[in-house]
């Protein structure tokens, strides 16, 4: 084995040392001079091998180490052990530092006698760079994840124990790191989740879909629950095994909470727009019969008394209904306003005549001033009336009796500003934006019946800002009057209001033939009575069927159509109403508890040529009746 | 008959309760002043309401542009 012998030739075993470029291999003597000198260690280390044979290794060493006695300490533990490993900086010729990892061997003769070292250093640098920059990076990422409060992340073995805890943990779920590393993650779970595997499951399903994602109760550490949202990632090697899970769990009691407050809130407001309708039904005929005793000549004082105290409480009832569903539309977002050009000082005038009961109930002086010429903007006449009359009817009853009140609309650069000011109350300064919240009663009423439901002013300022404008309360302080002021934005001089889609009739009425659909007994009769007391011919009906074999005998001149009947509804009798052919022009109004913008809309869609909610003003419907030049009001 | 003048027409209107002394009810009767501040009309009579009060008045202007 001639060629094999060759390569154990120790001239070739030292000229393979000799030639290695990647390690630095050299030996020191007992003393630790160094003796050899390769020329991976010249590349390495920079020095040529005159340079350093007969130096000692501690040449290569930081002044700190060699402070410390390190390099003589490395030749003891290899003399002792045989063997010496170490990792650390060493010095290159010019100065800088590498990362070495150094192994020392101790060099014995067959007698064991200590004949020196060889020394065998890499240069780590590059590895040792890479490893401090992914130090830095898991140090980052703990800092982040430790200072995270929001969500409970942390880490589990493969079998689902807990090995890690952050800040955000022990926020959630109140355990200390040292009380909980260690535990199982079921631990997190109520029994019957833990009976029923929930806990295993979540590992399974992360392990086999790579995500297990959940939303359910967890448990704190007193027991408590709480609503978890709840995701698990497995974590795995290089080589694909599983090293165990990352799991995020964010509290969601709060949101869960909100939820619930919300789910509430909108069955209340639900249930409000359900009775609020219900309500309407009832008082259409209530309202309508006082309307009629109120027309029968020489009743007696106490009985007049009471119709009027029937008037009173009815109208009252009548507004809180309006108001019950007027809160249900602005919570729902869906007040709906009609767009056109209106005149304010119409709407004023308006708004005067509806609270002129209150005015002079409190005996209150009123004076009314509107600038000349119409104050046009582009809004909802009715609503806008609504505001005023709310301001006004507030300020009749927070002024004590005989007070002063007083409407005044101006122009302000483009502007309408509409004042309306009282010598009562007043309000506190605190209150002076709370009172445009629902449900708060700004000031102390003077008469707690008929305080309303607090939803007035709120509603007022909505409106006001749906038309662009702005709603405004002013007061010195208590018992020193208040001042609301309306501010919109004029329409442009072109625009001009359009003639009222329903005039209020002047002088005598005509009398007309009316049919009157309702299927609600009282609130036909009670109307059918009304109109006969304003010297209209009627004729009541009380279904749909009825309705149309009457429509072709009686041949009225108005229909008052109910809508939501039994058998054919108010929309089909309306269409075929208007199939039949007909001599003269018929009038369909509907007179219906639905108000909603979708309820109109659906109404003139079906013929209808006005629509008109319970219960009914008996001035609007007069005027809904004698209109004849074919506008329409929806 | 009202004025025509605009400078004299009526701007602000005012609603006033009067109380009969010999029962201590209310009736109501109205005034109308000119931009200039004149009283530019008043009613002729008393009214048993406001709102009679004030028909009366819109037959003498009152909410008219």
């Amino acid at each position: 084995m001639a060629g094999t012998e060759s390569l154990v030739d120790p001239l070739i075993f030292h000229l393979v040392v000799q030639q290695v470029k990647d390690y630095a291999l050299f030996v020191l003597d007992p003393a630790g001079r160094i003796m050899t000198w390769n020329l991976g260690a010249q590349r390495i280390k920079g020095y040529a091998p005159e340079e350093i044979v007969g130096r000692h290794f501690s040449t290569f060493y930081t002044p700190d180490a060699v402070a410390r006695g390190w390099p003589a300490e490395e030749l003891r533990l290899a003399t002792r052990e045989g063997r010496f490993e170490d990792e650390g900086w060493r010095v290159r010729k010019d100065g800088s530092r590498f990362w070495a990892n150094v192994v020392i061997t101790a060099l014995r003769d067959d007698d064991g006698k200590l004949l020196g070292f060889s020394k065998i250093t890499r240069d780590l640098t590059e590895r040792k760079l890479h490893e401090e920059a992914l130090r830095q990076a898991e140090e980052r990422f703990r800092l982040l994840v430790d200072g995270v409060l929001d969500y409970a992340i942390f880490m589990l073995d493969p079998d689902g124990v807990v090995t890690s805890w952050n800040a955000g943990a022990q926020r959630i779920k109140g355990y200390a790191p040292e009380e909980v590393i260690g535990k199982h993650l079921s631990c997190f779970y109520p029994d019957e989740d833990v009976e029923a595997g929930k806990p295993w499951e979540a590992l399974a399903t992360a392990r086999r879909e790579g995500r297990a994602e959940a939303e359910g109760w967890r448990l704190k550490k007193g027991g408590e629950r709480f609503w978890a949202r709840v995701v698990v990632t497995p974590l795995h090697d290089a080589s694909g095994h599983l090293r165990g899970f990352a799991k995020v769990t964010q509290d969601l009691s709060d949101r869960r909470h909100l939820q619930s407050l919300q789910d509430a809130a909108r069955e209340v407001n639900e249930f409000i727009a359900t009775l609020a309708h219900e309500l309407r039904n009832p008082l259409a005929p209530i309202r309508t019969a006082v309307e009629v005793m109120a027309k029968v000549p020489g009743s007696d004082p106490a009985q007049q008394a009471m119709r009027e105290t029937i008037d009173r409480q009815s109208a009252q009832l009548a507004r809180i209904v309006d108001d019950m569903l007027d809160i249900a539309r602005v919570t729902r977002g869906v007040l709906s306003l009609e767009q056109a050009p209106a005149d304010l000082a119409v709407a004023v005038r308006h708004a005067v005549e509806t609270s002129a009961p209150a005015i002079e109930s409190g005996r209150h002086r009123l004076d009314v001033e509107l600038s000349p010429g119409p104050l046009v903007v582009h809004g909802d006449m009715h609503r806008l009336t609504q505001i005023l009359v709310n301001l006004l009817n507030n300020a009749a009853r927070y002024t004590p009796q005989a007070g002063r009140i007083a409407v005044r609309a101006r122009r302000e650069d483009g502007w309408a500003a509409i004042e309306v000011s009282d010598n009562g109350r007043g309000i506190e300064p605190l209150m002076l934006e709370r009172i445009f919240h629902m449900f708060v009663q700004g000031r102390a009423a003077l008469d707690k019946i008929g305080a309303g439901l607090g939803v007035g002013l709120a509603l007022a300022r909505r409106i006001a800002e749906a038309h662009g404008g702005t709603l405004q309360a002013q007061s010195e302080g208590e018992n020193k009057g208040a001042r609301f002021t309306l501010r919109l934005p004029l329409l442009k001089a072109a625009a001009q209001p359009e003639d009222a889609a329903v005039q209020v009739a002047d002088g005598a009425v005509v009398a007309k033939r009316i049919l009157v659909v309702d299927d609600n007994i009282d609130a036909a009769v009670t109307l059918a009575l009304l109109l006969k007391s304003l010297g209209h011919e009627t004729c009541v009906v009380h279904d749909g069927l009825q309705a149309l074999r009457m429509a072709a005998q009686f041949r009225p001149d108005v229909v008052l159509l109910d809508i939501g009947m039994p058998g054919l509804d108010g929309y089909e009798v309306a269409r075929r109403l208007r199939a039949l052919k007909r001599e003269r022009p018929l009038r369909i109004v509907a007179v219906t508890g639905w108000g909603q913008e979708a309820d109109r809309a659906r109404s003139r869609e079906a013929g209808f040529d006005v629509h008109l909610v319970k219960p009914v003003d008996p001035t609007v419907l007069t005027s809904a009746i004698a209109n004849n030049n074919g506008a329409t009001l929806h | 008959m009202a004025p025509t003048d605009r400078f004299q027409l009526p701007l602000r209107w005012q609603f006033v309760p009067v109380e009969r002394p010999a029962d201590r009810s209310v009736c109501w009767k109205w005034s109308a002043y000119a931009q200039s501040g004149r009283l530019a009309m008043e009613s002729e009579r008393v009214f048993e309401t406001l709102t009679e009060c004030m028909e009366d008045a819109k037959a003498a202007g009152y909410g008219r542009d």
